[in-house]
């Protein structure tokens, strides 16, 4: 602008406007006017108790709302912001980006009476509250990267994959209530499992933040499970009590996010015990019972061949007998065809020289006599025979095995792969040895 | 992270295992052959979730946000 030459009002306040840029303060007073216009925005007189000056202030709606105080005439409070001459009012106001209630007792006073509001709505309530998801894998953490607590969550974090999205935000005084929410806000919009907010421990002045009245029901209506670790003395932020979870400190959040995902670890590994237990014994069972069906079966054989044994031995000994009977029976048989002849020959001599009388009919009584011992004698013989015929033993069921050499009596007898062949009592059975066990 | 491990699905997988693990339990006659079976398939359960809760590094990511950027302007036309 060149020298001398006047200002536009516009221009004017424009240089007004650029020099009260460097003027943001914050401001202690009581508020002696208040209107709230139509469209949610905050006009209010600020008074110096001790002089009765006035500093007219505004908040917009979009700051009142995040604030999340009822502001009422009498209030002492603190207001951050910077001045502003509005041009086509003329009028100087402060633009108050923050306000906050002042002193312990205040802030006391406004948590409870916002904790009975909120408890009526029960926003509270157990029933309310979301199950944190098994296996949770992609968080986002609202806290400040200034300090430890990022480092505290952070190192107890176990590597199971997690994968962690950090809103670095204001934590500290009331005005951190504001940023909190947006941060909440912002992550309204983020593909995560869980949200997560913590910070380290303070006095309720130090905390006010997390009381905050909008972050509060942001953190109620978020669509996925809010947990919270803030350090607290006596009376807990609304923030914990309105959150799905809560524990102590950041690091027992991190504990809590690593929960679901060591019960795992143990879990599978008790299943597979369990399961691999339970198998492994079936097998010895079943082994125990294939050994004991083995043991029954070659019982059961060992006592065929045990009775086939035996069998052979009887075949052999009555064949024995036999054989020795014929020979008996045969020299009986000699014997009695000596006698006959002999008798027969004296009787015809007799009855040539006519010696005796009724030598016809002696004749006839002497043969029929013979003829019945003949008979007898015979038909015991057949009996005998008959009870060690091997025909009827092979029926029985017993067999008579042989070879090319002839009866087979022993195992030396055969070899593995020889043909023999088995005489049954209706026909013979070829066969091949396959094994040969004693 | 490999496109494997991100695959199992853990929940998933326990959940078939529990019932694999009853289905030993509530068995009162050996069935070696199904059996084997079941095992076969926990086996393959059982690799994929230790696959999956071996040690994966964390991943962090810092989100710069000005939220100051998201205010709006306003006007005093309420005056």
């Amino acid at each position: 602008m060149e020298e001398n030459k006047p200002y536009t009002v516009s221009n004017y306040i424009e240089l007004i406007n650029s020099t009260l840029e460097g003027l943001f303060a914050d401001i202690i007073g009581e508020i002696s006017e208040l209107k709230i216009a139509s469209s949610g925005h905050i006009y209010l007189t600020l008074k110096d108790k001790d002089t009765g000056y006035i500093l007219p202030c505004t908040i917009w709606k979009r700051d009142y709302d995040l604030i999340a105080i009822k502001l009422e005439v009498g209030m002492e409070i603190l207001v951050r912001g910077k001045p502003d001459f509005y041009g086509p009012f003329g009028k100087l106001s402060f633009i108050a980006k923050h306000a906050e209630l002042v002193g312990e007792g205040a802030l006391k006073k406004a948590y409870d009476e916002l904790k009975k509001k909120l408890t009526s709505e029960g926003l509270f309530e157990q029933s309310r509250k979301k199950p944190i998801p098994l296996f949770p894998q992609k968080i986002g953490v609202i806290t400040s990267l200034h300090g430890a607590v990022i480092h505290d969550f952070s190192n107890n974090l176990k590597k199971f994959g997690f994968k962690v999205k950090i809103v670095d935000s204001k934590v500290e005084g009331p005005e951190s209530g504001k940023f909190l929410t947006l941060a909440v806000r912002y992550f309204k919009k983020q593909d995560i499992d869980v949200l997560v907010l913590i910070r380290g421990g303070g006095s309720m002045q130090s905390l006010a933040g997390f009381d905050n009245e909008a972050l509060v029901r942001e953190i109620s209506s978020f669509p996925v499970p809010v947990i919270t670790g803030i350090g607290h003395h006596k009376d807990i932020p609304l923030a914990t009590l309105v959150s799905d979870a809560s524990e102590s400190t950041p690091s027992l959040v991190a504990t809590l996010l690593n929960k679901s995902w060591e019960e795992a670890v143990y879990s599978i590994d008790k299943k597979q015990s369990n399961i691999l237990n339970i198998y492994s014994n079936w097998l010895e069972n079943f082994s125990q019972k294939i050994e004991s069906s083995f043991r029954k079966i070659n019982s059961f054989l060992n006592n065929i061949i045990e009775k086939h044994k035996k069998a052979k031995e009887l075949l052999r000994n009555a064949t024995g007998r036999i054989s020795l009977q014929i020979r008996l029976d045969r020299k009986k048989l000699i014997g009695i065809q000596t006698d006959i002849l002999s008798g027969f020959k004296s009787t015809t001599e007799m009855i040539r020289i006519d010696k005796i009388p009724n030598t016809g009919k002696r004749i006839i009584e002497l043969c029929l006599r013979g003829c019945k011992k003949i008979s007898d004698k015979i038909k015991d013989i057949s009996k005998l025979i008959e009870s060690n015929d091997p025909d009827k033993l092979l029926k029985l069921g017993y067999s008579i095995i042989s070879n090319s050499k002839g009866i087979i009596k022993s195992i030396k007898d055969i070899k593995i792969g020889e043909n023999i062949e088995i005489n049954v009592f209706d026909g013979k059975i070829l066969s091949e040895v396959k094994n040969i066990n004693k | 992270m490999k496109k494997e491990e991100q695959k199992v699905n853990l929940t998933e997988n326990l959940d078939k295992l529990s019932k694999i693990s009853e289905w030993f339990d509530a068995r009162d006659e050996i069935d070696v052959e199904e059996g084997l079976t079941k095992v076969k398939e926990a086996v393959v359960l059982i690799k994929e979730s230790k696959g999956r809760l071996s040690e994966i590094e964390n991943e962090f990511e810092t989100i710069k946000k000005d939220l100051d950027s998201e205010d709006q302007g306003e006007s005093e036309s309420d005056f």
